[in-house]
């Protein structure tokens, strides 16, 4: 079978400079670029957002890629003065910091993570270095120059700093100095790993305060020449959240206050925190103080997701552009030239644009559209002849006129009154479940093709977009009747379905296999996307078209945090999007309205697209159901309040920004 | 033939060749029914069992855990153990806490050891074999499995990110590994990030037999992986299909595709215990002839269904209990 | 385009066929790992054979409850089967050669005493399809000079010139390996010859694959024989047989698969009385090499009227 040029999906961390460099779109970085200036950086996104491909930006690897090619490097080059580094916290396997016991008191397993957090990231830093200066034309552009007396000095500087409390002593060079630094953190892994009893004397007396080294490291860099004064450092640390996960005997050491800590207002080097979601609002606390992080005062936020959405009304989203781009360079990647591959300049070029609602219903009719409809034997005669005729010509209309008279009732209220320009509102709400309820009366699945379809049911998820294109491509490979197997482009709207329901299966079969507790949300998903089927499919008025969705206030989630932290982790994994909204309750009190991530919809024979309310429920309700279901305990008695303390962090439903 | 034997089979088998001193049997108390199946077998033979009641870190629902335990609880007492010596730890235990259980254990089981690994999640008893052939206490040292007869769909979930099992980390020189041999199982828990590891050459241990309903699982294991991954190394022949209870023979192809330990190596020991127990063997092997630490990572799951199995499978009328001679009087069976 | 897809794809538009699209994606990944190794047909794709197969029939509803039928097929392709071989050997194999020679396993001297007790082990096939020579490569063993077939042996051997073969080759013990046993009846004949002619020898017959039925013949030759133990190497389960009466929590597809049955078999022509297969035993699986006789006619018959999925070569 040809190539599919979808087939890599994760960009991992050995990086093919070829690849990377053509596959990589430059479309977020403009929306991104405080990852590239000075400060620190909370960056946050689910898998797929895109975060792991701009993180890439800060590795050195992937600037000698650009180098390697000739290729411009994508940041604009008054923030391309940077050398990054850093560490991602379940590669460097911090989580064996839970294989020891932890002695009681004076804070033991905190002191010896933020040593062993320090070493690897200086580590880190200087494998940089080291990395940019052995290209000449990086090494030239930065001014870089890790050579004689400048790094003599340099190795003299970081040695003889008290901050290593002697443990670098003496190192006649750059290697010396590493090799130290690897011994250390070998000495870590002994200990951790049980080879030796106690955690070696020698590291024990000299450990090193969190953040305090590189900071040595980066003044003794640009104070020996090696690196000129106007290079800034970033350090990423990513998968941040998996620093809650670290348990030890229970007890619950603070490991992300350590990270915390090196949030400093010191702008000698800037920190990335790579995470998921919401998940690390909820622990701010920096080690050894009473204080906590703000943001804006300390660091920035870049939440990939409300980048790629958009806000609600009025800017565009940019995600379109962004998978048009990495479509694109994805296809042409491994095209032969001249070929549609190569040609191609949008997705519909690909896939065709979604067909017309008219189209869709007239295809899902088939051969006998007047089936579609579901006429009560109550209703005028005329009625019945109207709609059975309108069907003949315009199914989908016939099936809103159907829905209208249920709704309004049959007194005739002028010419086809669902059609009225001024009813456009009405019509546009139900147009999504209409098809639907075409489709499950003829037995026929909805179509799903097009790049409206395609990138809709992607959600703003770059990762979702690559998989659906995956199995479109594979599918229509296998059904291609050229010699070479290449799909013919356009792809077909049947094949394009088909790859897409075998990507929602795919991706919701999956759910169980993820991290967290997948389990319980493979089973919410589940529930709610049987709840919404039964809802709507039942619902032959449609009188609430939009019970795609659930709606809970905001007051009863504060009041229930278990349930809503488990909410959120589904929306920090994916399963579920979350979004403020306006009630339609006197009370005007906010809320927050949850829906299944688009792809999974197909499975449950549900609209994607989202229109008018959704479904509102008390917290009580969906206690109810996810005791049902197996996720929670019976019901219990309502947990008290808690409320925000002067010198404590705030509690994390205080800190949801109404801003989605 | 030319290879070396390890004596394992059927334990009812296996026990009368191995006469002698009472044994000390350490095993778990879990939800499932399979856990009391060598202690009912064994109990005229022992001095000394001890139960670990591992607890995962958030139980639900509580009340039908507990209520198993409770159960199974009673038929471990009814078969002849003392209240006393049902311990309840941790999943995540630290190996401080493992070795003093295992200490204590070991001042009345004697020095003829049988170590049950059937409910035993695989991040305690990797290092509790460690620990275990670490003692000069002990002098003969058997592993059991007991065969259950259905499996959950959903066996466990919530797992912990990719790591190292405990006490199998051991620094190396070099981050990259010539050979990485992965179990095949039921679910990839979080199998896609083990690849960035980078490694030369990737391998698979198929269990066959058994034959279906697990097989069909195995399949679809490895087209998920396919499906998950970029398609490296997924040549038929990089998959090797080794008899499931197997232990020694799964043992041998490590020591062959690694040259005996010459070639550097990973293990991911997913799918079947007993392939898992293989992988154990051969990291300890290697550390033991001084060649390069042999690293066994893992996503260990938090959760698990408290239907995980139900059912003991029997074998000609007996519970189907398979047993492996790790040391037998003080010689170390399997090593490079 | 595979013909496949072509012939399935209106199915997948319809409401409730999730399934078959997981179903037709698993079809295809297996073809090229495991069906397209099958031997009697190497030649021709799994995927024309299937479209071919599906055709045999007209309604679209039989078609696709045939088409759900292959969720329970059990290949057994070239790899298992040579894993098979391997677990005989060092499973039921060498246990049995402990206990016969009565070893201490205990002894460091183990390994070397096995290997000298292999060497005066005489492995055999019951019948021509069971690859000796493979099975002895395999493990490593270099075998004796002659390894007859005994189903052959039964008929022309000479139980004399047997006899005195087993004597000067100084062979202490016989293993008798069969590739698939269905019901079992054509593996006692044999082993019961070869217990009457060797009645001190000890046995071991061993079915690399083995139904449910055979293990209730192979019990009973144990007993009549108390030289000859049976024991098979992977013994199949209950639910990869569609037997002809509905069994307790048979998989639901298999009721409609019965109606299917019950209205071609006229169309399988000497196999019209007997549709559920060689003693209606109903088997679900296929060997790379060729389809037992137990298995479902409708999977193996090849007529004028009946194009099948995994063709049989029959013995005669």
């Amino acid at each position: 079978m040809a190539r599919n040029p979808f087939q890599q999906l994760y960009v991992g961390e050995k990086v093919d400079p070829d690849e990377f460099v053509e596959i990589f779109s430059h479309k977020l970085v403009p929306y991104a670029m405080p990852l590239f200036q000075p400060g620190h950086v909370i960056l946050s996104g689910v898998q797929g957002s895109g975060k792991s491909m701009l993180c890439k930006l800060l590795q050195p690897e992937v600037r000698l890629a650009y180098a390697s090619i000739s290729e411009p490097f994508p940041i604009p080059k008054e923030s391309s003065r940077f050398i990054g580094a850093g560490i991602n916290i379940t590669t460097a396997r911090c989580i064996e910091f839970g294989n020891r016991r932890a002695e009681a008191g004076d804070s033991t397993q905190e002191l010896m993570f933020g040593d062993f957090f320090n070493y690897v990231v200086a580590l880190d830093i200087i494998r940089s270095v080291r990395t940019l200066s052995a290209d000449t034309s990086i090494s030239s552009e930065l001014g870089i120059k890790l050579e004689g007396e400048r790094l003599s000095r340099f190795v003299h500087s970081v040695a003889e700093s008290d901050v290593w409390e002697g443990y670098l002593k003496p190192s006649v060079d750059l290697g010396d100095l590493e090799r130290r630094m690897w011994e250390r953190l070998a000495r870590y892994r002994r200990f951790m790993n049980g080879n030796d009893r106690a955690l070696d004397p020698t590291v024990a007396s000299s450990k090193t305060s969190a953040g305090e080294p590189m900071k040595i490291l980066v003044n003794a860099f640009k104070s020996s020449g090696v690196v000129p004064s106007d290079v800034e450092f970033y350090v990423l640390v990513d998968q941040y959240e998996e620093l809650e996960k670290i348990k030890s005997n229970g007890a619950d050491a603070d490991y992300r206050s350590v990270v915390n800590k090196v949030i400093s207002r010191d702008p000698t080097l800037s920190y990335r925190l790579g995470t998921r979601g919401h998940g690390w609002r909820n622990h701010l606390n920096v080690f050894g103080s009473h204080g906590h992080l703000e943001q804006d005062r300390d660091y920035k936020l870049i939440e990939i997701d409300a980048i790629l959405r958009g806000q609600e009304v009025r800017t565009t989203s940019v995600y379109p552009d962004f998978a048009n781009d990495v479509f694109l360079r994805r296809l042409k990647y491994s095209a032969s030239p001249g070929s549609a591959r190569a040609k191609a300049g949008r997705i519909s070029d690909a896939l065709g644009r979604s067909p017309s609602p008219k189209d869709e219903a007239t295809q899902l009719a088939g051969d006998d559209p007047a089936a579609v409809l579901r006429i009560d034997p109550s209703w005028p005669a005329e009625i019945a002849v109207e709609l059975r005729e309108l069907a003949k010509e315009d199914p989908l209309s016939a099936k809103l006129g159907e829905v209208w008279y249920r709704q309004k009732g049959t007194e005739k209220d002028g010419e086809r009154p669902w059609d009225d320009r001024r009813k456009q509102y009405w019509r546009k709400e139900r147009i999504e479940l209409a098809l639907l309820h075409i489709g499950s009366i003829r037995k026929q699945r909805a179509i799903y093709s097009g790049e409206e379809n395609i990138l809709g049911l992607s959600g703003n998820n770059i990762l979702i977009f690559l998989s659906l294109c995956q199995h479109i491509w594979d599918y229509a490979s296998q059904a291609s009747s050229r010699n070479d197997r290449q799909p013919e482009l356009p792809i077909a709207p049947s094949i394009q379905t088909i790859g897409v329901i075998q990507t929602a299966r795919t991706w919701l079969d999956r759910i169980p296999s993820d991290y967290g507790r997948s389990d319980d949300r493979y089973k919410l998903i589940q529930l709610l996307g049987e709840k919404f089927s039964t809802a709507l499919h039942g619902d032959l008025k449609m009188s609430n078209p939009g019970q795609n969705g659930l709606s809970l206030s905001i007051e009863e989630l504060r009041e229930n945090a278990e349930v809503f932290r488990f909410l959120v982790e589904a929306v920090d994994y994916g399963n579920l999007v979350m979004v403020e909204h306006a009630t339609r309750n006197k009370d005007r009190k906010r809320r927050y309205k949850f829906y299944l991530n688009p792809l999974y919809c197909p499975v449950y024979r549900i609209p994607y697209q989202r229109s008018k309310e959704p479904m509102y429920v008390s917290i009580d309700r969906l206690k109810e159901w996810l005791s049902v279901a197996g996720i929670i305990e019976r019901l219990e008695p309502p947990t008290i309040r808690r409320t925000a303390k002067p010198d404590a962090p705030m509690p994390l439903l205080e800190m949801m920004s109404p801003k989605h | 033939m030319n290879r070396d034997y390890r004596p394992w089979g059927p334990l009812e088998w296996l026990l009368p060749k191995l006469q002698g001193d009472p044994w000390g049997l350490l095993g778990v108390l879990g939800t499932e029914d399979r856990c009391t199946a060598a202690l009912d077998v064994m109990a005229p033979q022992l001095r000394a069992s001890r139960f670990l009641k591992i607890l995962d870190p958030h139980l639900s629902p509580i009340a039908a855990f507990n209520a198993r335990f409770d159960e199974i609880q009673g038929r471990l007492i009814a078969g002849g153990t003392n209240a006393a010596d049902i311990r309840t730890v941790d999943l995540l235990q630290d190996i401080d806490t493992m070795e003093e259980e295992l200490a204590a254990f070991l001042e009345t089981s004697g020095p003829r050891v049988v170590l049950d690994i059937t409910s035993m999640p695989k991040r305690w008893f990797f290092p509790l074999i460690r620990f275990l052939l670490a003692s000069p206490a002990v002098e003969t040292l058997i592993v059991t499995y007991t065969s259950a007869q259905f499996y959950s769909e959903q066996l466990s979930s919530d797992p912990a990110a990719l790591g190292p099992l405990p006490t199998f980390d051991e620094p190396r020189l070099s981050e990259r590994y010539d050979e990485l041999v992965v179990g095949v199982g039921f679910a990839p828990l979080g199998l896609k990030d083990l690849f960035e590891t980078d490694p030369g050459k990737i391998r698979y241990l198929f269990p066959f037999p058994p034959g279906p309903p697990n097989f069909f699982r195995n399949w679809h294991f490895l087209r998920t992986l396919e499906s998950e991954v970029e398609n490296r190394n997924l040549q038929v022949e990089d998959r090797w299909q080794i008899h499931m209870y197997d232990v020694p023979s799964a043992f041998e192809a490590l020591c062959r595709v690694t040259r005996n330990g010459e070639r550097s190596c990973a293990l991911a020991p997913f799918g079947p215990k007993t392939f898992s127990l293989a992988m154990c063997m051969f990291a300890l092997a290697a550390n033991k002839a001084g060649k390069e630490p042999v690293h066994v990572y893992y996503t260990q799951p938090r959760r698990y269904a408290l239907d995980y199995t139900s059912g003991i499978r029997e074998h000609a009328g007996v519970p189907d209990i398979k047993a492996y001679c790790l040391r037998i009087a003080g010689r170390d069976l399997y090593e490079l | 385009m595979s013909a496949l897809i072509k012939l399935i794809e209106p199915w997948l538009f319809e409401a409730d066929s999730d399934d078959l699209i997981t179903l037709r994606d698993h079809l295809l990944w297996l073809q090229k790992e495991l069906f397209d190794e099958y031997e009697p047909n190497r030649y021709e794709s799994f995927d024309d054979r299937i479209v071919e197969w599906l055709l045999n029939v007209d309604d679209g509803d039989d078609r696709k409850s045939l088409f759900r039928m292959l969720n329970h097929l059990f290949f057994v392709g070239k790899q298992q089967f040579d894993s098979l071989c391997r677990a005989a050997f060092t499973d039921q194999t060498t246990r049995w050669i402990i206990d016969q020679a009565n070893l201490n396993i205990s002894e460091s001297t183990l390994s070397s005493s096995l290997s000298m007790l292999v060497r005066d082990t005489w492995f055999c096939p019951i019948t021509d399809s069971m690859r000796i020579n493979s099975f002895l490569k395999l493990n490593g063993l270099r075998g004796h000079d002659h390894r007859p077939d005994w189903r052959s042996l039964e008929v022309f051997g000479s139980q004399p010139r047997l006899q005195n073969y087993v004597a000067s080759e100084g062979i202490q013990r016989l293993v008798l390996l069969e590739d698939f046993v269905g019901t079992g009846n054509q593996l006692a004949s044999c082993v019961r010859w070869a217990a009457e002619t060797l009645p001190a020898l000890p046995i071991l017959v061993i079915p690399l694959v083995c139904c449910p039925r055979g293990i209730g013949t192979g019990a009973q030759l144990s007993t009549d024989y108390p030289n000859v133990t049976f024991s098979p190497t992977l013994t199949l389960r209950p639910e990869l047989f569609l037997r002809e009466a509905p069994q307790p929590d048979e998989p639901e597809i298999f009721s409609r698969v019965r109606e299917v049955i019950m209205r071609i078999r006229v169309r399988l022509d000497g196999w019209e009385h007997h549709p559920f297969g060689y003693e209606a035993t109903g088997a679900l699986v296929a060997l790379y090499s060729n389809c037992p006789d137990n298995t479902l006619p409708l999977i193996h018959h090849e007529g004028a009227d009946w194009a099948p999925l995994f063709p049989r070569i029959r013995r005669s």
